[in-house]
């Protein structure tokens, strides 16, 4: 059985601002064990981007129903990747033109997490965290940043890649996406196993990270996204962040909001809390 | 909590003997807050008389909050208190959700007779919204809590001490368990009482006494509205962290 459920929240400074919350989280299930949680990031320097999280967002969950609706048996996880990137870009370029926004309101990163029978993935456009809490009680986490604080967007595939590579050098060869793997260990301790640097070009299509084999053997517990928000939470580190939130009491109804309410409220006592937005989203597997 | 059957679940309260109190699984709820809501009613052999118009009342509140916006997020507990019970208290029914109770199809008539166990009443009222609270707490469930305490006398016959109470109300009003909790005294044809009633009630710690008049049925029905009204008001309350600050002090 799967479960889902998503949260997002305005963080302290763009509350200072008067600026609304930038990240956006949504999720959705159906009877046949399909399963799907997206967020996305509003660049704060963009334009209406609170508005752009959304329609990516909304994007994004559109382009996983018409994949379910369609019915066609995916061998690979690449394919499916394909037709909802291609879908997505669609809907996208189709809204923003209706709605006469501003290109620079559709800046948003996105993460998003696909569970089938057959397959599960999450793939990440920009940056933020993906985490998976395994059945023997280790959280595996991947964090991706770009260099200078400048991620992809999906909307820069309506025709923006060459400017993106410009802003980075001009070298579409040239390392400027992070992936760092991490571990919490059953334990507690907090390990770095790995820190790969990727092409701009590679960054540009978005990273996949199948879990199809993990599910299958029943490791997995849950699959969590987070924006970069959850770097941002005064008083803890990431993985901190990251541990805690996942840290379910129980997974009925609104089991993510609750755990993150619960953690903003505690770590906002004695802290500043949550600095920047945050939007997490989480698949529970049973 | 062993498991007292598949939704419901059954507790104790404080380290009291023969206090007990039952509520709906955590596992069987979905929202991120509740309101706790407990209406202790007494069923003494004085009530005899106006028992259906206070049955009346009671469905009538528990109908009205079932008709509010929160309603999803409160959780009721109704006891009844006389010394016909074997401890004093007989759960109506523990903690569930209002879309699992039917007022006019589970809240059959009031048997009235016995002694007025005021005292244990309150312990049974406060202590179970304590315990089942810090179960929600634990669970991420944020949690405040009401009681209402209905009665047409001073207590005459308890096993529970105004000390065992006190502390109760003291540590539901800490914030540590419950962001806040709100408990109302209720005298009905209670005038005799009054002074040993607002006694008790500032003994205790308990919110506030309310004297509703003589049990007419027009008095019975602003009771019913001021019971469903202060029960949206402090569950509209949560997450401002304190309890809600607009109810009545007449009825």
């Amino acid at each position: 059985m799967k479960r889902v459920d998503e949260y997002f929240t305005i963080g302290l400074q763009h509350r200072a601002d008067g600026k609304p919350c930038q990240d956006h989280a949504l999720s959705g299930h159906d009877a046949q064990e399909h399963a799907y949680v997206s967020i996305a990031d509003g660049c704060s320097s963009g334009g209406a981007t609170d508005m752009g999280a959304r329609i990516v967002n909304y994007a994004t969950m559109q382009a996983i129903k018409n994949m379910i609706s369609w019915r066609r048996k995916y061998d690979l996880v690449a394919d499916m990747v394909t037709d909802v990137v291609s879908q997505r870009l669609l809907t996208i370029d189709r809204v923003h033109r209706e709605l006469h926004m501003q290109y620079e309101d559709l800046l948003a990163t996105n993460i998003y997490v696909f569970s089938n029978q057959a397959h599960t993935y999450a793939h990440v456009v920009g940056d933020g965290i993906i985490a998976v809490a395994m059945v023997n009680g280790s959280t595996e986490m991947w964090r991706y940043f770009w260099a200078d604080n400048t991620p992809y967007y999906p909307a820069y595939d309506l025709g923006k890649q060459e400017q993106f590579i410009i802003a980075h050098g001009a070298d579409g060869m040239k390392n400027r996406l992070t992936e760092e793997q991490w571990i919490i260990g059953a334990d507690g301790q907090v390990t770095c196993v790995g820190i790969t640097e990727q092409m701009i070009l590679h960054g540009m299509r978005g990273v996949t990270i199948d879990l199809t084999e993990k599910i299958r053997c029943g490791l997995v517990k849950t699959v969590a996204i987070f924006s970069d928000g959850a770097e941002l939470v005064d008083g803890l580190t990431w993985q901190q962040v990251i541990g805690q939130s996942m840290a379910y009491k129980n997974v009925t109804g609104a089991f993510v909001k609750r755990r993150m309410m619960r953690l903003m409220r505690d770590v906002s006592k004695e802290y500043k809390g949550p600095l920047d937005d945050i939007a997490c989203a989480a698949i529970h597997f049973s | 909590m062993p498991r007292l059957n598949d939704s419901m679940e059954f507790g104790k309260i404080g380290g009291a003997n023969g206090f007990g109190f039952s509520g709906i699984r955590t596992e069987h709820l979905g929202a991120t807050e509740y309101t706790l809501v407990t209406i202790a009613i007494d069923v003494t052999g004085s009530v005899g008389g106006f028992e259906a118009e206070l049955l009346r009342c009671l469905k009538t509140a528990v109908d009205a909050c079932k008709k509010s916006p929160r309603s999803d997020n409160l959780l009721l507990r109704v006891i009844l208190f006389s010394t016909i019970y074997a401890n004093g208290v007989e759960e109506l029914h523990g903690f569930k959700p209002l879309a699992d109770i039917d007022p006019q199809k589970d809240y059959k008539q009031l048997r009235t007779g016995g002694g007025t166990p005021l005292r244990d009443a309150c312990y049974s009222a406060i202590g179970a919204m304590n315990a089942y609270g810090k179960k929600l707490s634990d669970d991420d469930f944020g949690v405040n809590a009401i009681a209402f305490i209905i009665t047409d006398g001073d207590d005459n016959a308890s096993a529970a001490t105004e000390n065992m109470i006190k502390q109760e109300i003291a540590q539901a009003i800490s914030g540590e368990i419950l962001e806040s909790m709100v408990s109302v005294l209720i005298g009905i044809n209670a005038a005799s009482y009054k002074n040993e009633l607002e006694e008790f009630q500032l003994n205790v710690g308990i919110t506030q006494y309310i004297d509703a008049g003589d049990a007419t049925a027009g008095k019975l029905a602003r009771l019913a509205e001021f019971v469903s009204r202060s029960i949206a008001s402090q569950s509209q309350a949560m997450g401002t962290g304190g309890p809600s600050q607009n109810i009545s002090a007449t009825i």
